[in-house]
């Protein structure tokens, strides 16, 4: 009897015993996961905290870079981050705590824009550039919309406004002006039917219309005189296309290369959109059929591109800010026509035109 | 020996949940004060925006009513870090005429205990283009303790928006 007695205390010890060891194991489990979620909430706010660091450091190296191109008007050299004693302060907080690793200055791009009405026309003039290299041929692309309708006009005459309902981007005018890059006279203007090499002072116009994506969305701008409509190579965005060897994921819904400049020669670009508001983008390309790598011209802004960090964290800031004349900052007024207009140019002043201009 | 091992490991982890929860709370708090940190500094921002650069350094005129700029704002009144500091508040100048301003002294945040301030130095030049600004903030973290601190440091330059 007394021997069932301990042993029925003892039972009860063991019993006792396990219920405590499992109810501890639980506390430790709930435990556990408490500091851990709390730890995680620890480093979320320091994360952010650090973030916020960084991106108002990054701001202050905007501000800087900022101050750096109002207060120098006529330096207008690109700054990269190969020197960091120009372009990098490491000490803009307490020493080593936060600053900026790399602030880049660029006044140059691929001109873009909006034209935000109905042919509305924007003038592009990239000057003259040669360095790095001098361009051969334009991408232009335009349109960003997702809108539905149709990326194919039919071909033959172009629709009227009214009868251009239904689709989704509106055809380019392109109109260019291509002079020597050497300078040039009155009587190199080219006349009625003339081409080069008879005279070097040309403008061509190229009216581009979409026609879906089966075709090339080239310009020939070798051939431009007497031909009709071009075709532009348009569809849905983010489609793949290649263009020379390089590939492109599509930002705006069309685009064509006008091909075959040449880097004797200055080019003034005039993009007019018909019918229907367009953005636009020109990127300048070392290849003369919109192969080879971008040729960066003055876009009248500068790019400033800011990294800064705080502790571990890194963050950017990337900002334009419009600065004077540009490649869209000239020649806003044009005669403009639809049909044959007689254009002279007075190239210099109080000089005739010259005797085969046909006016 | 069941009960005296429950006592301790009840007792230890009461101990280390409530720690736990108390930085969680901390750090919880942290980021509602850096939040609020980040709207004053925009606060700033903006008003360096809508102004001349005279006007954000000096001071001006809203419907009449006057109001100073960052470098005439500074005064006392529960500044920490400095002995003059300034924060950006929400002022009503008339009817429809409501904007953030500089104003002199720290200004509560939205978390007990807690505070933020500003201080702003013009580059040393007699015309300052640009102003360092640097917000200070800190609470009393729960269950006691040093000080809860953090700070933002920026620089805002005369960009020119507004002639």
């Amino acid at each position: 009897m007394i021997k069932l007695h301990v042993l029925r205390r003892s039972q009860d010890g063991f019993v006792s015993l396990f219920t405590a060891i499992m109810i501890s194991l639980l506390l430790l489990v709930i435990t556990v996961s408490l500091v851990s979620l709390e730890a995680v909430q620890l480093r979320k706010s320091e994360d952010s905290e650090q973030t916020l660091r960084a991106y108002y450091t990054a701001e202050a190296g905007v501000e800087d870079a900022v101050s750096k191109v109002l207060n120098n008007p006529t330096n207008r050299v690109d700054q990269d981050c190969s020197n960091p004693a120009l372009s990098a302060n490491a000490s803009f907080d307490i020493p080593g705590a936060a600053g900026w690793t790399c602030q880049q200055i660029t006044f140059s791009g691929s001109p873009k824009g909006t034209l935000t009405t109905p042919d509305m026309a924007k003038t592009i003039d990239p000057g003259h550039v040669s360095s790095p290299s001098s361009y051969n041929s334009v991408i232009v692309q335009w349109n960003d919309s997702a809108a539905a309708g149709s990326y194919s006009v039919p071909a033959g005459n172009l629709p009227s406004q009214a009868g251009y309902a239904g689709y989704a981007a509106p055809p380019i005018e392109m109109a260019i002006a291509s002079y020597p890059s050497a300078g040039f006279k009155a009587n190199d203007v080219c006349g009625p039917n003339q081409v080069p090499p008879a005279c070097s002072v040309q403008l061509q116009n190229a009216l581009i219309v979409p026609r879906g994506t089966g075709v090339g969305g080239v310009v020939n701008f070798s051939t431009l005189l007497g031909h009709g409509q071009w075709d532009g190579n348009c569809g849905a965005l983010g489609r793949a296309y290649t263009i020379s060897g390089n590939n492109y994921t599509a930002d705006y819904n069309c685009y064509a290369v006008i091909t075959n400049l040449t880097g004797a020669h200055d080019y003034l670009f005039r993009i007019r959109s018909k019918y229907l508001p367009s953005s636009y983008k020109m990127t300048f390309m070392t290849g003369a059929t919109g192969g080879g790598v971008v040729v960066p011209v003055p876009d009248g802004t500068a790019t400033i591109d800011v990294t800064a960090k705080a502790g571990q964290t890194y963050r950017r800031v990337v900002t334009k800010l419009p600065l004077g004349p540009g490649a869209e900052a000239s020649l806003n007024y044009v005669i403009y026509s639809d049909t044959d207009v007689c254009k002279n140019f007075s190239v210099i002043d109080n000089v005739a035109p010259p005797p085969n201009s046909g006016c | 020996m069941a009960l005296a091992i429950l006592a301790v490991v009840l007792l230890s982890s009461t101990l280390i949940t409530t720690r736990a929860f108390r930085l969680g709370q901390t750090a919880r708090e942290r980021t509602i004060l850096a939040d609020a940190a980040q709207v004053q500094q925009e606060a700033l921002r903006s008003f360096r925006d809508n102004h001349t650069w005279n006007e954000f350094l000096n001071g001006g005129m809203i419907g009449g009513v006057p109001y100073r700029g960052v470098l005439t704002a500074n005064g006392p009144g529960g500044c920490v870090f400095a002995p003059i500091c300034q924060h950006a508040a929400s002022t009503v100048f008339g009817p429809g005429l409501q904007e953030y301003v500089p104003v002199a002294g720290s200004t509560t945040g939205p978390v007990p205990t807690s505070y933020i301030e500003i201080e702003v130095t013009p580059i040393p030049v007699a015309n300052p283009t640009s102003v360092d600004v640097v917000l200070s903030y800190g609470f009393q973290p729960l269950g006691g303790g040093p000080q809860n601190v953090g700070h933002i440091k920026t620089t805002l330059t005369n960009i020119g928006l507004k002639p």
